[in-house]
């Protein structure tokens, strides 16, 4: 049965368009997430029947008696430091915390109960429900605490300039001289400062000084507090601070680069360890099109890798670049994913250090002809070895092109997955995104291609742009 | 188009998914402001004239589905990583229109009675919603999902548990429907051009 697309013939359907979506709908997600999860999660390809709730009930008996067993298990006992010379991301088995560069983060693991020492710098916190987070902004010696249990809350240090000015850059003096602003989104936080103890309810922002009680502020402050100073005193020690910090974060990163006690091993040795992460890491299509174009047939660059005693990556450093910067930073990002159990030397984790090597071969884009060169905006497919091309990845890059309202992006991809597989589903896709396309001769051409049976819906496809597949290409 | 715009309409790469997989924070909100609009427009357009304030509760909620489920969607497998998200937010969607409380119906803004194009379209959006928020579910929702989000018969009738012939009749049935119904309220309706968008 074919349905008839005529009768909306000329109804501009396109005039109800909805309002955008809310704003900041990742971070609610991202928060829900971060709670901790219920035992009856939802199944999410929950059909539009309704099911027998005893399945559900059943299911969350299952599922909490489940949980009930994990969670009398304590976490390992664990202990680090993370330098962040750029942001990051640190699981600690349940709780999480993300580091924004330059943030200094010394933290120790005993069962359910997390001590974190933040030196400097932003953290987010997302504390599990059964673990108790106590931080010491600041580092030693700090006066002012947090503590929280199923929270989440972003904790910020920063130097009290003027104080700092009269101390000078003593780091024994850091921690009587931080500020700390603390903001939660979710759960309740004790603050202690200056000794007296407030709880800090989700949406609210507190700010805590050494000798003085938490205060409520009405959003986090973007200017480091400074006390006692002209706006052009404040400046000039603002640039100071500015200087210092970026010769901290210099030398912070070469020595993560050049761990004093990490040994060298070969790749395969580290290999042996590894837990988890992709080591075929492809360049992204604009790269791939932009080698090809270059004339490149192989692309080969290497990293120092270096593994801390928890098995998570310490540091990379660039040692020959591929000469393609997005994919120098593609292959830094998917290093960072990398897991590894840790080494063991002589029976005891140890921090080491290796050399990767990542080669890519494609082929050189195929010779043009200017004078039958395409409209800018025209797909252009580069020729690529089908040893290199994910078919179902090109596939589904064309589907959330098309969805995106891209229909030549999406038939450029469908075009190069053909060059490497032909069945008929992929006609059928090219067939549809060259109707969308209004690319007459393409749609012709997979038409051609389709059994009958598929014929007819392409027909109709085109038909809807203006195309007719009965008549002569 | 917005700097947000052309984020939102970048493809997601296999990379990105996979880290989203792997839960990783950054990669779930590259895959939420990569399907945000086309998953807002599709619960709000189902919500047509139903109860709007459920709208960004269920998106939020198809996004929390979504990402806890994500671990175990085959980029190779039978649907598009976008099918795939469509399906739970459509499902969600219609399991809360078929509670009682989402039944109540909301009147859709009315367009002033202004001579000017801007008005008229606006007349002609209120009269779509006003149509579509009328017909039938079973109409409504696969019309919804062809015209506006074009998905193709089959991803249709594979979201909806249907058979492909069912999706064409209903389909044309709602065709059918909106344009006698939009006749009836606004007679040059048919006059405009065809356009669709998510």
């Amino acid at each position: 049965m074919r349905d008839d697309d005529d009768a909306l013939a000329g109804v501009d359907l396109a005039a109800w368009q909805p309002p955008p979506p809310p704003a900041d709908l990742a971070s609610a997600v991202v928060a829900r997430l971060r709670e901790p999860t219920s035992a009856a999660a939802l199944d999410p390809h929950e059909r539009t029947s309704r099911r027998p709730r005893w399945i559900g009930g059943f299911a969350a008996v299952a599922a909490t008696a489940v949980a009930a067993v994990w969670f009398t298990r304590s976490p390992p006992p664990s202990r680090g430091v993370q330098i962040a010379t750029r942001a990051e991301h640190l699981a600690l088995d349940g709780s999480v915390a993300d580091l924004d560069a330059g943030a200094e983060l010394r933290w120790d693991r005993d069962r359910h109960r997390i001590t974190a020492h933040q030196a400097r710098g932003i953290v987010r916190w997302t504390v599990a429900d059964d673990d108790t987070l106590v931080i010491f902004p600041g580092g030693q010696g700090s006066t002012t605490t947090m503590e929280a249990s199923g929270a989440s809350l972003r904790v910020e240090v920063q130097m009290n300039l003027s104080d700092m000015r009269l101390v000078g850059t003593s780091t024994l003096t850091a921690a009587t001289v931080a500020v700390v602003t603390v903001v939660v989104y979710m759960g309740h936080v004790k603050a202690t400062s200056g000794g007296q103890t407030v709880t800090v309810t989700p949406g609210s922002t507190v700010e805590l000084r050494p000798q003085a009680p938490p205060r409520e502020v009405a959003e986090p402050r973007p200017e480091p507090p400074v006390v006692g100073a002209s706006p052009a005193e404040v400046q000039r020690l603002e640039a100071q601070l500015r200087t210092a910090n970026d010769k901290i974060a210099a030398l912070t990163a070469e020595l993560a680069a050049r761990p004093a006690d990490a040994i060298e091993v070969t790749p395969m040795a580290l290999d042996a360890f590894r837990l988890r992460g992709d080591r075929n890491i492809l360049p992204d299509e604009a790269t791939r099109l932009a080698i090809a174009r270059a004339g490149v047939t192989k692309v080969t660059g290497s990293y120092k890798l270096c593994i801390n005693t928890s098995g998570a990556v310490a540091s990379i450093r660039l040692l020959q670049s591929t000469r393609f910067a997005a994919y120098d930073r593609r292959i830094e990002q998917a290093i960072l994913g990398w897991t590894y159990r840790p080494f063991l030397s002589e029976g005891k984790p140890t921090p080491v250090c290796t050399a990767v090597t990542f080669l890519y071969e494609g082929s050189p884009a195929p010779a043009v002809d200017r004078s039958r060169a395409a409209a800018p905006d025209a797909p252009t497919v580069p020729e690529v070895s089908c040893a290199t091309v994910n078919v179902d990845d090109l596939l589904t890059q064309a589907a959330n092109q098309y969805a995106s309202g891209y229909v030549r992006a999406a038939l450029a991809l469908v075009t190069k997955a053909l060059a490497c597989k032909q069945d008929i589903r992929m006609y059928r896709l090219a067939a549809m995104y060259a109707c969308a396309g209004r690319d007459a001769d393409t749609a012709h051409q997979m038409y051609q291609k389709l059994p009958a049976q598929h014929q007819a819906e392409i027909e109709q496809k085109c038909q809807q742009e203006g195309i007719n597949l009965q008549a002569d290409p | 188009m917005t700097a947000a715009a052309a984020r939102a309409a970048e493809p997601l790469d296999e990379l990105t998914l996979r880290r989203a997989q792997r839960g990783d924070e950054q990669a779930w909100r590259a895959l939420i402001a990569r399907f945000q609009h086309p998953v807002h427009a599709l619960i709000w357009r189902l919500f047509a004239g139903r109860a709007r304030h459920r709208v960004e509760d269920l998106v939020q909620e198809t996004f929390v589905r979504v990402l806890r489920a994500l671990p175990g969607f085959d980029p190779a497998g039978p649907a598009a990583l976008s099918t795939w998200i469509l399906t739970i937010a459509t499902r969600l969607a219609l399991n809360e229109l078929r509670r009682p409380e989402a039944t109540a119906l909301a009147a859709e803004p009315a367009g002033h009675e202004r001579t000017d194009q801007a008005a008229e379209r606006q007349r002609l959006a209120a009269a779509i919603a006003a149509c579509i928020a009328d017909l039938p579910e079973t109409q409504r929702v696969v019309l919804v999902l062809r015209e506006y989000h074009e998905l193709d018969y089959g991803d249709i009738a594979s979201m909806l548990e249907l058979e492909l012939g069912t999706v064409k009749s209903r389909l044309a049935r709602a065709r059918v429907a909106l344009r006698d119904r939009l006749l009836a309220r606004i007679p040059e309706a048919l006059n405009g051009r065809r356009g669709r968008h998510a």
